[in-house]
Parts: C-alpha cells; structure tokens; sequence
C-alpha cells in the first residue's frame, strides 16, 4: 500500500515511512473505493435506480396501468420497449417497477439484518448453551430451501409487500446471524474487550461500543452483497405469482406475465429481466468494491 | 476417525426434530382455525364444525398431535393430499425420480464447468481468460434463474429448434434445464474454487513443491487440489437446498413434473400436506447430503476430525 501513495506523491521524500501524511481510516477506505472502476460503476447504477424508483411518476412516459389498444406492439419511438397485451407502456412499467424492487431489496435486508443481528450477538456473546441453541437454530433453517420458505411464508400470510419482505428477510437471515456470530465469538476473547470489562462495563456497554464497530465492515458488505440476492428471491415470488400481485407492476411478475407472450412478443421477458440483471450488477458490484476497500487485509 | 462419525451424526438429529417441528406447526401459522378454512364460504352448524375437528384430531392437545403425525411420517404416512385425495406418499414417490434426475444432471454440470473455469481462472490469473471468466461469473450470478431459463428456451428450444419444447421427449427435454440450473449454479463454484487454489498456490509447502522442481502440473494436480476442494466440497453441500431452490423455478419454467413444480401446485391450492411433505423432503436431503460432505472432508483433512470441538 505505501507504494502506491509514493507513485501518488512523488514529491514526498520516499526515505521514511513517518514523512507520509496521515491519512485516516476513512480517506483510505475513500481512496480505495474511488480508484475501483466496478465498485463506482455499480454505485452509479444503484444511485440511477434510486432516483428513477422515486421519481418513477415524473419520468415514466405513460401511466403504468392505463390500458391502450395498442396491443403486443414491439419497441418503437412511441413505446421504446413495447406494449404488453393489455395496451400498456412496457418502459413505464419497467420503471415503476423499480419502485417495488428497491422497497423488498432494502426491507427484506433490513429484516435478515434485524433477525441476524440479535440471534448472531445473542450466541456470539454469551456463548454455551444459548450458542448451542443458536447454532442449532441456524442450521435448522440452513436446511430449508430459501425460496421455499419465502414462499411457504407467502402462501401463508398473503402476498402483499410487508410480507414479501418478510419472506425474503427470513429466507436470508442465516447468512448475517452466521456472520454476527463467528466474527462476535471472536472479538469477545481479545485484550481489549477483557481490558473493558475489567473496568465494569457491562454487556450491553462492550457490545455497542466494541463489538458493533468491529463487525461494521463485514455488515456493510453483507449488507450490499444480500441486497442483491434479496432483489433476485423477490423476483422469482413474483414470477411463481407470489409477489406483489397485478396490476402494480413488479419485474418477476412482469416476466411471469410476459411469458405467456414469449413467442409473438419477446420483449415484453427481455426487458424487466434486463433490469432485474442491471439492479442486481450494480447492487453486486457495489457490494465487491465495498469489500475490497474496507477490508484491511486486501490492502497490504 | 469413527469418534468423529458419531459426533457428527449426533449433531444432526436436533435439527432433524426442529425441522419437523416446524414443518408440523406450518399449518397452525395459519390465522384462523384449519376446519374454518375447509368450511369457508359454507353454512355449516357448531356441531359439524367440531365433528370435523374431531376426525382430524384437533381437539386433542398440539403436542399429542405432534407426535402422532411424527408416528405416521415414520410409517412412512404423511397423509392425503387435500386436493386430489391420493396418498401424498405416492405423489411424491412419482415426482422424486423426475427432480433426481435434474438435481444430480445439473450437480454434474456445475462441477464440470465451476470447478474447470475456477482452476483455469486461478492458474492464469489477471489473465483475459481469468478476466472473462469471472465476468461471466457476475453476469450469471446477477441474472434471475428463471429469467436465464425463459432466455435459454426461447433462443435454443424456440428460435433454433436444438431441444423440445415439451417436458417428456426423454432425455432430450433434460438438457436444456440442468444446463440452465448446472451454469447458474456453477459460478459460485468457480469463484470459490479460483480463490481457494489461489490461497493455497501461496502456501509454503507448495513452494517447497516448486522448489524440488516438481512440474507445475503436478504441483497443481498432486498438491494443490485435494486442499483446495475442501471449501469447495462444503460449498457444494450448501449447494444442495439452492439445487432444491433452483429446481423449484427451473421445473416451473421448463414444465417439468417434480417436487418443485409440486411445491408450486400446492400452495396455489393451500394443499397443506403436500406442501409439508416436500419442504420436509427438501430439509432432510440438505441436512443428509452435508452430514455427508462433513464426514468427506473429515476423510480428505484429517485435522478437521480433531478440532471440531470449538463448534461450528
């Protein structure tokens, strides 16, 4: 790493190490981030779809549920990526369907983070028996097909978006409570969480001042990575009819919708699934470039 | 060694009773009562409602019922399909063969191509081959299964005619969808496997191995790649319930009969005790397959029989 900041600074005396300006852990990781072209690519994506998820009713040409009678009409000037078989405007759906996607993609996280974080903290910290238990209850779900449970869990509660995310955010929590876990296990027996507690910190005290800080960089990563996949399982609830249900638009139903068509009509399975692989590219790259500036042990 | 088998096995069997568990109370997650459900929409008197709560056993406590169905899975009886009133053992006795056959087809093409693409990645790294590979990796990865599926049909069934549209032209219909789920599943394999040989092509005993003057292609094949597949093989276990997953999606758009497309059947319907049956199938596999992987690379590392103390 010093290499690199001597060919950034050839002005600076390259004898000693101490000369360096100091840069702080943040800048680093700033630095780090920028000079990556997939992790600024993938963040430019994610920060597009953001902007056409909130502004979805300004930028979409026409209303996403209004029908037509321009039935199956491939992509023109008019309809840049056609119109489904009831007359409406492909690219607007597509765009309000962004809306849909991001809301599951950050909820259902959120929920996996939330669940993942009191189990993982839960074994990690106190160890024995409860890890025992916690251990055992990871693994139990471990076994059950992800998809499976999400859509068990949206069979049973009806599909509606608080549940999609639901579903999604259970499907997903093994893999932060995992996380937390080992990386918690692992922080507890270090000098300075001893040191801590000898001086009477109590629990709560060295988890959110020692612990969270240390397992923020993993979490970030997982965060983004997870956005993704949860992106991913919300879409195929959706193309198995599982998932926000017609007319609001949402890109698995919209493939699910448009394969009925797939032979007269291609685009109407090509576009929402191009969006879904875009969103998911982004999310992913995104996430690579976060785990390659913030971890430590890539830099040296 | 044997110590070890035992242990492992042991540790299996609370989750198999949590799993069931679960799978058991998944019909009491349902708002309401089970008979409300059935009779929905009728006009039904107090005391027909409690008769049929009585043949199904639901004025007895949960737990006796528990056991009771535990009992009965034992024997094999996991009930009749509310649907089509067959014995759901039958049912699924006739769709097994059929998800096997696309789990293990596609299990073959994922190792083939994830763990060829990975050690090709690895040994040429920073390489353009390197390079494409794990962009096409990222592309996969990105890209919805059943989207992948949908794109594959309408290019090679639809536009150029190589497979049959139709689920039963004998192994010809088989292609296309483990190919779809194999390539989609492969790419985490790849990755894992080129970062694994890279950390190990690091290590000191391999450039001990160079050092003897041993050919690079028997330091790669004799002593990089048995410790490079450990994670590997574990990765392939966990693989199992995505396999399970994917095959959901992969049978539904290829209009395959299976567990998968079952699954789907059965919650379109809230035909309960299919849909139990199939998640339990689906968890029990998981858990014996990675009972299996752990018990593989206990026999490729020898180290990892000795401390597993520690937990997991």
């Amino acid at each position: 790493m010093s290499a690199d900041i001597r060919s950034a600074h050839p002005s600076i005396d390259l004898a000693g190490e101490d000369v360096w300006p100091r840069l702080t852990e943040f800048a680093i990781i700033r630095r780090n981030f920028a000079r990556s072209r997939g992790a600024l690519l993938g963040l430019a994506i994610v920060l597009a779809l953001v902007f056409v998820a909130l502004f979805a009713d300004l930028i979409a040409p026409y209303d996403p549920i209004v029908q037509s009678n321009v039935f199956l009409a491939p992509p023109s000037v008019a309809h840049p990526f056609g119109t489904d078989a009831l007359g409406r405007d492909l690219l607007s759906r597509v765009i309000h369907g962004a809306r849909m996607s991001l809301a599951v993609g950050l909820g259902a996280v959120m929920i996996a983070l939330l669940f993942g974080l009191t189990v993982g903290l839960l074994g990690g910290y106190l160890g024995g028996r409860v890890d025992a238990v916690v251990v055992m209850i990871i693994d139990t779900f471990m076994s059950f097909p992800g998809l499976l449970v999400a859509m068990v869990i949206a069979a049973l509660l009806g599909s509606s978006l608080p549940v999609v995310m639901l579903a999604v955010g259970i499907g997903e929590f093994t893999l932060f409570a995992r996380l937390v876990r080992s990386v918690v296990y692992a922080e507890r027996e270090k000098d300075f969480v001893m040191a801590s507690r000898s001086l009477g910190a109590g629990p709560l005290l060295i988890v959110l001042r020692h612990i969270i800080p240390n397992i923020l960089p993993s979490l970030i990563v997982l965060i983004t990575l997870s956005i993704g996949n949860a992106i991913l399982a919300a879409a195929s609830l959706g193309f198995l009819g599982l998932g926000a249900q017609p007319p609001t638009p949402e890109w698995g139903n919209l493939v699910n919708i448009g394969q009925e068509y797939m032979r007269e009509a291609p685009w109407l399975v090509w576009f929402p699934g191009l969006a879904i692989v875009t969103t998911v590219l982004g999310a992913n790259m995104l996430g690579d470039g976060l785990r390659d500036s913030l971890d430590p042990r890539l830099r040296r | 060694m044997s110590n070890y088998v035992f242990r492992r096995a042991l540790r299996s069997i609370p989750i198999v009773l949590l799993v069931s568990i679960l799978v058991f109370s998944m019909v009491h997650m349902l708002p309401g009562d089970p008979v409300m459900h059935m009779f929905a929409g009728q006009y039904v008197t107090a005391e027909n409602m409690a008769l049929a709560r009585e043949a199904l056993g639901l004025d007895k406590p949960m737990h006796v019922r528990y056991l009771e169905w535990l009992a009965r899975l034992l024997q094999g009886d996991f009930g009749d399909s509310i649907v089509s009133k067959r014995p759901v053992a039958d049912m699924l006795l006739s769709v097994i063969p059929r998800t096997v056959e696309l789990a293990l087809s596609a299990t073959a093409v994922m190792v083939a191509f994830g763990v060829l693409a990975g050690i090709a990645a690895a040994i040429t790294k920073d390489s353009w081959l390197d390079n494409a590979l794990m962009v096409v990796a990222s592309l996969l990865v990105a890209m919805p299964l059943f989207w992948f599926g949908l794109i594959a049909l309408l290019i090679f069934s639809v536009e150029l005619g190589w497979f049959p549209v139709a689920a039963n032209a004998g192994w010809r219909s088989l292609v296309l969808p483990a190919v779809v789920l194999g390539l989609h599943s492969a790419c985490m394999v790849a990755r894992l496997t080129r970062s694994s040989m890279l950390q190990v092509l690091g290590d000191d005993y391999v450039t001990t191995a160079r050092a003897k003057g041993l050919s690079e292609s028997r330091v790669i094949t004799v002593h990089t790649l048995r410790n490079a597949f450990i994670p590997v093989l574990t990765l392939l276990g966990v693989q199992t319930s995505w396999m399970l997953g994917g095959a959901v999606i992969t049978e539904t758009v290829f209009a395959r009969p299976g567990l998968g497309t079952m699954a789907v059947e059965a919650i379109r319907q809230m035909d309960f005790p299919v849909l139990q049956a199939v998640v339990l199938v689906a968890a029990l596999t998981y858990t014996t397959v990675n009972l299996l992987v752990d018990l593989l690379n206990a026999a490729l590392d020898p180290r990892i029989a000795y401390d597993t103390q520690a937990g997991a």
